[in-house]
This record gives C-alpha cells, sequence and structure tokens, in this order.
C-alpha cells in the first residue's frame, strides 16, 4: 500500500488529509486498514476508529497488542445522524492536542444498511468534513467505501467529497473532489415528504400547537414517552429558531411512514454556516442551538436553506 | 412545594380555587391564601374584592381593602355589598387606604420593606383580637413601568413565602385595561389565579422554603417571563429569614410539564446568582429538561433529584 503517491496534501506539512479508501470485502477492508493502522504505531500517532462493532472486533483480533493504544467507537452508536460524527471528531482531536503527536482517524459512516436519505446525509457530512479541520494539528483520517456492497452512486459521491483516495494499494488526487459550497452549503433541495402530511402555521404563542401535533405524530407511530418528548423537544427548538431567526412566522408539517415520523419546519430564515449544529453551541449565546439538539436527538436531520427560505426536516423512528 | 412550610397549602387549596368553600371558612380559615384576580371593569373589581373579604370577616380577620381611589370615603363605598362598612371601618374591623398611601412612596417597591408592613398589620390584627388580616388589593397603579413589575413580581414571591406561615390572605387584583399583555407577569407569580379564558401565562412560580417551584409550561411565548421571575426569585429569595440557612437551592418541577432550551438557559442563570455553589437541585424534572442538560452539557449546573427521596 503505497499512500504517498500523487497525493495533494500530506498531513505532516498540511495538517490535514481527509481519504476515501475504496476497498471491496471484509479481507481487503481489514488488509487495508490494519496497516494504516500499524504505520501510525510505528509514527506514535493517536488514533482512533469509527466503524461497526463487528469490524472493530475484527480489527482488534488483527492487531493483537497493537490495538490497546488504538481507541475504538461503534459507529451505529456514535453516527446514526451522520450529523452528530464531525462533533466526536473534534472532541478527540481536541483531547489530543496538547500531547503534540500525529493524529489518524478512520470513520466509516456510508454502509448498505443505510437508507437512501441518511446516505445523502453521510455524503454531506464527509463533504464537511473537509473544512471542519481546516488548519488543525497533523490529522489524517480515511474514510472507508466498500464496492462490493455499495450502490455505485455512493461510491461516486465520495470522490467528489473527498480530496484524494486509495483504492488497489494506491493513492491519488480526485479529480472530481469538490469542495464545500460555503456561500450556499445546503441549496441543494430535499427529495419530497412522502405520506399523508398534517401541518400548522405557527407564531410565538403557538408553540403548543406546534408540540400537540408533532405528539400526535409520535404516538401514532408508536414511540415511547422518552422518545416522544425527544421529538416534541427538537420540533419545539427549530420552531423557536423560526420566531428568533425565521421572520417570527413558521409552518410545520408532519408525516407517519409506519414506525416513523419525520416533521419539517419552514420559515424565511436562511442559513449560510455549514457547521452549524456540527459544533458545541457557546453556553453563553443561543446560536445553532436548535440544531445541535436536533441533531443530539433525531436520527436524521436535514437542512435546505436559500435566500428565500429554510427547511429542516428530523426523522426518528419509534 | 416539599417541605413543612406549605405543605398544608395543597389540601386546602387546589389549583382552580372555588372563593366560596363553606367547610374551610367555619373553622376560621380563609379559603384562600394568596389569590390573584385580573379585572376589567371597576363593577369587577369591586365585586371580587367584596366576595373576598366577606369570607375572610366570616373568619374573624381583619380586613384591609386598597384600591386606587382618592379617599377612604371612595373605598368604603367600594364595599357597599358587604353591609354596614361604617361600623366595621369604626370598630376596627375593615381598614381601607388609597393605594398609593398603602405601598412605597417611590415608583418602585422595596420587597422586604413591604412584607415587613405586612408584618406588622398581620400582628396588630392578632393583637387586637382578630384571627389574622384579610386584605383585598387593587395594585394595577404600581405596576406599569417594566423595573416596577419586576419589583413587584419579587414583592409578591416573598409575601407568598410569608402568608404560607402568617394569619394573612390577600387577593391581588389588577386591571387587564391597563396592563394588557403585562398583567401576565402578574399572574404568572400567584398559585392561584382567578382570571378571564385566554389569560394564560403559561407557566407558574411560587416560592418554597428552599428554593421555588414551577408548572406549567415555558417556551418561546413566555421565556423572557420565566427569567424574569427567576430575577424576582433571586430578589425574593434574598429578603426571607430562611436565605441565611439555605444550604442549597430547588426548584420542584414536578408539575413543570415542558419547558425549551431559553428556559432552560434561564434556569442556569439563576443558578448562578442565587444558589450558594452556582449549583441547583432540580426535582423531578420533565423529559425536555432532562435532555436539554443532557445536549448542551449543564449537568455542573442543574442537578435532578426525586423530590420523595430528598424532601
Amino acid at each position: 500500500l503505497t499512500l504517498e503517491v500523487g497525493i495533494r496534501r500530506d498531513p505532516h506539512t498540511h495538517g490535514y488529509r481527509h481519504d476515501a479508501f475504496f476497498y471491496s470485502g471484509m479481507d481487503e477492508f481489514i488488509r487495508g486498514t490494519a496497516q494504516f493502522l500499524r504505520d501510525g504505531l510505528a509514527e506514535r500517532a493517536a488514533m482512533l476508529v469509527v466503524v461497526s462493532a463487528e469490524k472493530i472486533e475484527r480489527l482488534k483480533a488483527e492487531l493483537g497488542d497493537g490495538a490497546e493504544s488504538i481507541t475504538f467507537r461503534d459507529m451505529s452508536e456514535v453516527g446514526k445522524n451522520p450529523a452528530r460524527i464531525i462533533p466526536v471528531w473534534q472532541a478527540w482531536v481536541q483531547e489530543q492536542m496538547s500531547a503534540g503527536r500525529p493524529l489518524r482517524g478512520i470513520g466509516e459512516p456510508a454502509t448498505p444498511d443505510r437508507r437512501f436519505d441518511e446516505l445523502m446525509e453521510c455524503a454531506r457530512h464527509e463533504s464537511f468534513l473537509n473544512i471542519a479541520f481546516e488548519g488543525s494539528e497533523p490529522f489524517w483520517l480515511l474514510c472507508p467505501y466498500d464496492m462490493a456492497t455499495l450502490e455505485r452512486n455512493v461510491v461516486d459521491e465520495a470522490r467528489r467529497t473527498h480530496p484524494s483516495w486509495i483504492a488497489d494499494g494506491e493513492g491519488r488526487a480526485s479529480d472530481d473532489y469538490v469542495p464545500v459550497d460555503t456561500v450556499a452549503p445546503f441549496s441543494p433541495p430535499l427529495p419530497p415528504l412522502l405520506g399523508s402530511v398534517e401541518s400548522v402555521q405557527f407564531i410565538d404563542d403557538e408553540m403548543r400547537l406546534v408540540r400537540e401535533l408533532t405528539s400526535k405524530a409520535a404516538q401514532t407511530a408508536g414511540f415511547s414517552r422518552d422518545k416522544e418528548w425527544d421529538l416534541v423537544l427538537a420540533v419545539n427548538e427549530l420552531a423557536t429558531n423560526s420566531i428568533r431567526h425565521g421572520g417570527g412566522v413558521g409552518t410545520l408539517r408532519v408525516a407517519v411512514e409506519g414506525d416513523r415520523v419525520v416533521c419539517e419546519v419552514s420559515d424565511q430564515g436562511h442559513i449560510r454556516d455549514p457547521l452549524i449544529g456540527r459544533v458545541p453551541p457557546d453556553a453563553a449565546g443561543s446560536s445553532g442551538r436548535g440544531l445541535w439538539i436536533a441533531n443530539q436527538l433525531c436520527d436524521l436531520v436535514q437542512l435546505h436553506s436559500t435566500p428565500s427560505g429554510t427547511t429542516v426536516r428530523l426523522t426518528m423512528r419509534a | 412545594v416539599t417541605g413543612a412550610v406549605d405543605g398544608n397549602s395543597d389540601r386546602l387549596y387546589p389549583p382552580t380555587v372555588a372563593l366560596a368553600q363553606d367547610a374551610a371558612v367555619a373553622e376560621g380559615v380563609h379559603p384562600a391564601k394568596h389569590v390573584c384576580c385580573v379585572f376589567s371593569s371597576d363593577a369587577q373589581l369591586t365585586a371580587l374584592s367584596a366576595e373576598f373579604l366577606r369570607l375572610g370577616l366570616a373568619a374573624g380577620n381583619r380586613l384591609l381593602y386598597v384600591a386606587d381611589r382618592p379617599d377612604e370615603g371612595a373605598l368604603l363605598a367600594d364595599l357597599a355589598d358587604l353591609g354596614d362598612v361604617g361600623g366595621l371601618a369604626e370598630r376596627g374591623a375593615l381598614l381601607v387606604q388609597p393605594v398609593r398611601d398603602a405601598y412605597t412612596k417611590n415608583e418602585v417597591v422595596d420587597p422586604a420593606a413591604q412584607v415587613e408592613a405586612y408584618r406588622r398589620l398581620t400582628e396588630a390584627a392578632v393583637a387586637d383580637g382578630f384571627t389574622g388580616l384579610c386584605v383585598a388589593a387593587d395594585a394595577t397603579a404600581l405596576v406599569t413601568g417594566r423595573n416596577a413589575r419586576r419589583a413587584f413580581m419579587a414583592y409578591e414571591l416573598a409575601v407568598d413565602q410569608f402568608m404560607a406561615t402568617a394569619p394573612m390572605q390577600a387577593m391581588c387584583a389588577y386591571d387587564v385595561r391597563v396592563l394588557k399583555r403585562a398583567v401576565l407577569d402578574l399572574v404568572c407569580v400567584h398559585r392561584h389565579q382567578r382570571v378571564p379564558a385566554g389569560v394564560r401565562p403559561g407557566f407558574t412560580m411560587w416560592p418554597g422554603h428552599d428554593g421555588v417551584g414551577v408548572s406549567g409550561e415555558v417556551d418561546v411565548s413566555n421565556a423572557e417571563r420565566f427569567r424574569d421571575a427567576l430575577d424576582a426569585a433571586v430578589d425574593a429569595l434574598s429578603t426571607t429569614a430562611a436565605s441565611e440557612m439555605r444550604r442549597r437551592l430547588r426548584i420542584d418541577a414536578a408539575d413543570l410539564a415542558f419547558i425549551d432550551a431559553e428556559g432552560t438557559s434561564a434556569l442556569v442563570a439563576f443558578s448562578e446568582q442565587a444558589a450558594p455553589d452556582g449549583r441547583i437541585e432540580v426535582a423531578d424534572p420533565p423529559r425536555s429538561l432532562r435532555a436539554i442538560v443532557e445536549t448542551l452539557g449543564w449537568r455542573e449546573r442543574l442537578a435532578f433529584v426525586h423530590r420523595e427521596a430528598t424532601a
């Protein structure tokens, strides 16, 4: 595996490097990632690996004693909602910074068990990773993609969201790479909301209507009490954003599909900060608080924003 | 509210208080300790006041009527429904006072001084052979400005705490024609409310011996009022004798159905200002409060407890 060939950004000189790693099947996954980690051990790097529980077990077995100095986290716990992954990396990088060691990470958010809308958010997450660690300490992040099981378009998208990629033991700069559109990061529209939709328009003293409609949908979908209230809180906070930052009025649309509830809050606001809701909100200010809470509580958060308005779509499953 | 101080009040005065509770009156107890009435006509004010004072009279209380009237004659005329008001006044069973004389001469009420004044009046009533003091007061004129209103919220919480153990009861009347939406700032600091439909502060706050209790819902419609009420609670707590002995500060949230992130940040600010160690206990918080504290990392500031375990 000659990873240094043709790579645009070397973490030792540029601070941060973000590669896709295209593999086929478990054996190639283990061979590639284990070597990446062994190289890291050789340079005394601090390492965090966020992949499935099964892959964690296989890697630990492969690396033996070497695995002891590596931190492993289960992607299904950390990144069910892909928007929760960047804060985990950021907290870890922050923690490691003082030690002055190089950093290596492996993160595999895109797996074939994900639904289409989740994979879209995985791609957005991968894209935003390119700006989340701009100017950070030496940090090399490797994102495996299984070409044997993932849809072709998911793999193609990974070439657009990673400045460089590795396949068949060789690394190269990606000709398809598209940097984050920092002017309009949320301009792509959302797919249509399916199923029967109930909606309510609200102003500041009608939050109770917002909570009641959400609550009713959660009950229809068979949510536990705690989950019901988590969704109610998330929707309430987004509706509060509509009051505070979105022109003082908003619309809530709610759809139930089996055991899944989709809630969509729309208003006249415009969101330009790509990392909103992915960095912990400042204790003093309220900026980004609603989206942070929604990201932490919901299974999926999708955002569409243009100068003519913002729609935030939350998905939660019983 | 937890603890011995006002543990009885829940039993005697359910939140939807019906004023005419003959059984309670027969025991010499006024059925509504501290109730807020919102009125929209002079006739309504005098009817509510007469009704409230009549219960006090039946319970053997000395009566005090305070309203925005030019002189005592006009005040006595308001209470004609009570019967021989001249006779009552003559034997000291009924005191009347124009509102501007009864409270502070300043624009802004001093909560501690005002509670002290009522303490003296209550003690005097008992010394003169009455079972206590029953007050009906229209304080609208004192709360038209925002600062004055905030000071009055603190006074309402402090006097509620005093009344919990003293033989004093009060009806606080506010004129919605004058105060408009701001009347909610006063309503929310009374646990017992007689208000027209549509006058909903969303939440209610009351004092306890080691903090405050909150019921209802806090969201973007009333988060600012909630912040004001907590500021008032900081002032009210500092005026009560118990503050010197208080080792911890607690919010009774068992009847709080929902609170949003703005409301929760007001609780965090409250913990910074009022708690001896910058940390408050929250008893029986709603799920939303737990989720906010968990996701925003505010566990250091708000500690969750069960009321049963710590009462």
